[in-house]
């Protein structure tokens, strides 16, 4: 494919970069996602122990 | 290239974009919905009004030109300083997303943060106002010189009806109609630079060709093979690299993406768009490399590099061709409908109220919205057309400026409790000041930013230490454990 150093290390670089930003949103949604159903279980438990 | 086809995939695109302000309009009942879509965004709206707005003129033009004369540095110069704005966004935004507050601008935000309805609001309004507005001319400007070619007709003309038509469905539809033209316009501009990607790589012979072609190609004194090297044969320096990939230090200011997460529906499809936006925006910067680097082979003695995209165009087959000039002028107007929706918003938010003192009910102001949402963009159509002198020069100070203004106060305001409204109106008013003396009489290879940001920080930091914090209630906005008072 003839790519030199400058070339390739600017291709990894941008998509590194990338890379970082989706694994950090990724990991942040699926966090979120867990934290709502806590949420929601704690609603739920605490509306059944309402009279 | 088939003018008469042309025009038709124009006509049809304005059409589907005025028929999609109109459905906007319908749904925008109140002020809220204008501003924010009554912050109902879910995923499937979320990612392609994000990606779309981040797309815009300088992808389409201004980095294909640069690819075409600097190679394949483009995606660590400009690459690396729009991949560090996505982590850093990324990183601000589980503060920037509050389910407790309504905010609609930047400001809004700011005033919250640091108690300060004084000074925040209507200083970071105007300032976004003024930027904003800024960006919505040079974006026309753009739209305008490519159309110009691809229709036949004058660049005054034909941006007049493109103006009508993007401020139209922006006025009347506010952030429905921009969210969902951005849906339709990131279809077409994706699918738009994948074909004219794959159309070059197939008429140069590939990636391969296209390497061993830059391997040896050289110009204007530039060693052999320039454009394969990581500083462009060193044009580039290692410092002006590093020193415009930490400018990406003005994407999480913008005004336009704060309010991208204020529509949003929940904080998990705020934390989660960037996941599904970013491999679409890599696939989009490798694909607008690829046209750059080929336009060398296929266009090797352009007179004006700028061409490279639309010129390219050109070469492909009718219906190909069509299929990219729907997204070049996408790629540009999803960017500009929210930037002009924001100017307009920080105006009647944030400026006004400080001008006027005056509250507009609810009726009035949704109103009022539209009509300020039209003067703005007739404003900013007509400096598009007339081009007045001294626009590129103002651009170039307010890019600079951005990072130099917002970045400190907002990045020490959501991540440091101890931060004080007085800190934050110094850090503010340092950055507009020294980010203007640096842009006019400092050393223009090492950017404002590797030398304002450092101090802005250490003198906020020293400010905030001797002056009196925001009260608890504020910070349990801002800070989850920090109960409310």
């Amino acid at each position: 494919m003839n790519f030199t150093f400058g070339s390739i290390a600017s291709i990894l670089g941008f998509v590194g970069m990338g890379l970082i930003a989706i694994i950090l949103s990724a990991v942040g949604y699926f966090q979120e996602k867990k934290n709502e159903k806590k949420q929601s279980k704690l609603n739920t438990s605490k509306r059944e122990e309402a009279p | 290239m088939n003018i008469a086809m042309n025009w038709v995939i124009f006509v049809v695109y304005c059409i589907i974009m005025l028929f999609i302000g109109w459905l906007g309009a319908k749904k925008t009942k109140s002020s809220d919905d204008f501003y924010v879509a009554g912050r109902s965004f879910g995923m499937k709206v979320a990612v392609p009004l994000f990606a779309a707005a981040f797309v815009s003129s300088a992808t389409m033009i201004g980095y294909t030109q640069f690819a075409y004369n600097n190679g394949w540095m483009l995606l660590i110069y400009y690459g690396g300083h729009l991949a560090l704005g996505w982590i850093l966004l990324q990183l601000f935004i589980p503060k920037l997303y509050s389910a407790k507050t309504r905010w609609y601008t930047t400001s809004d935000l700011y005033s919250t943060r640091f108690e300060d309805e004084k000074f925040m609001r209507p200083v970071i309004g105007t300032y976004n106002m003024l930027q904003m507005a800024l960006f919505v001319i040079i974006g026309l400007m753009g739209v305008g010189a490519v159309l110009e070619v691809f229709l036949g007709v004058p660049y005054r003309l034909i941006l007049i009806v493109v103006g009508v038509v993007f401020i139209l469905y922006t006025a009347f539809g506010g952030m429905y109609s921009v969210a969902w033209t951005n849906i339709v316009q990131f279809i077409f501009l994706t699918v738009a630079v994948v074909v004219v990607g794959f159309f070059v790589l197939d008429k140069v012979g590939g990636l391969g060709a296209i390497n061993a072609f830059l391997n040896t190609f050289s110009r204007d004194g530039l060693e052999e093979g320039y454009m394969m090297t990581f500083t462009s044969g060193g044009q580039f320096p290692p410092l002006k690299i590093v020193g415009y990939i930490l400018g990406a230090a003005n994407i999480p200011c913008l005004v336009y993406y704060h309010r991208v997460i204020f529509s949003v529906d929940s904080k998990k499809t705020a934390k989660g768009m960037l996941a599904l936006a970013v491999p679409a925006l890599l696939l989009v910067y490798f694909a607008v490399t690829i046209i750059g680097l080929g336009g060398r082979i296929l266009l090797p003695n352009l007179q004006d590099s700028s061409q490279v995209f639309p010129k390219t165009v050109t070469l492909l087959p009718t219906v190909l061709c069509v299929i990219a000039i729907a997204g070049i002028v996408s790629a540009i107007q999803s960017t500009i409908d929210s930037q002009l929706l924001s100017a307009s918003s920080c105006f009647i938010n944030d400026v006004y109220p400080a001008i006027t003192r005056k509250e507009l009910d609810s009726k009035k102001l949704l109103n009022f919205q539209k009509i300020i949402t039209c003067v703005f963009g007739a404003l900013c159509l007509a400096f598009a057309v007339t081009k007045p002198a001294g626009l590129m020069d103002l651009y170039d100070l307010i890019i600079m400026m951005g990072p130099c203004v917002i970045f400190p106060s907002l990045t020490l305001g959501l991540f440091w409790k101890g931060t004080t409204k007085a800190a934050a109106r110094f850090g503010v008013l340092f950055g507009a000041i020294a980010g203007g003396c640096w842009h006019f009489f400092g050393n223009p290879n090492v950017p404002a930013t590797v030398v304002i940001l450092p101090i802005s920080f250490l003198l906020m930091y020293i400010i905030s230490k001797k002056t009196t914090g925001v009260t608890n209630e504020t910070l349990s906005y801002f800070f989850e454990e920090t109960p409310a008072e």
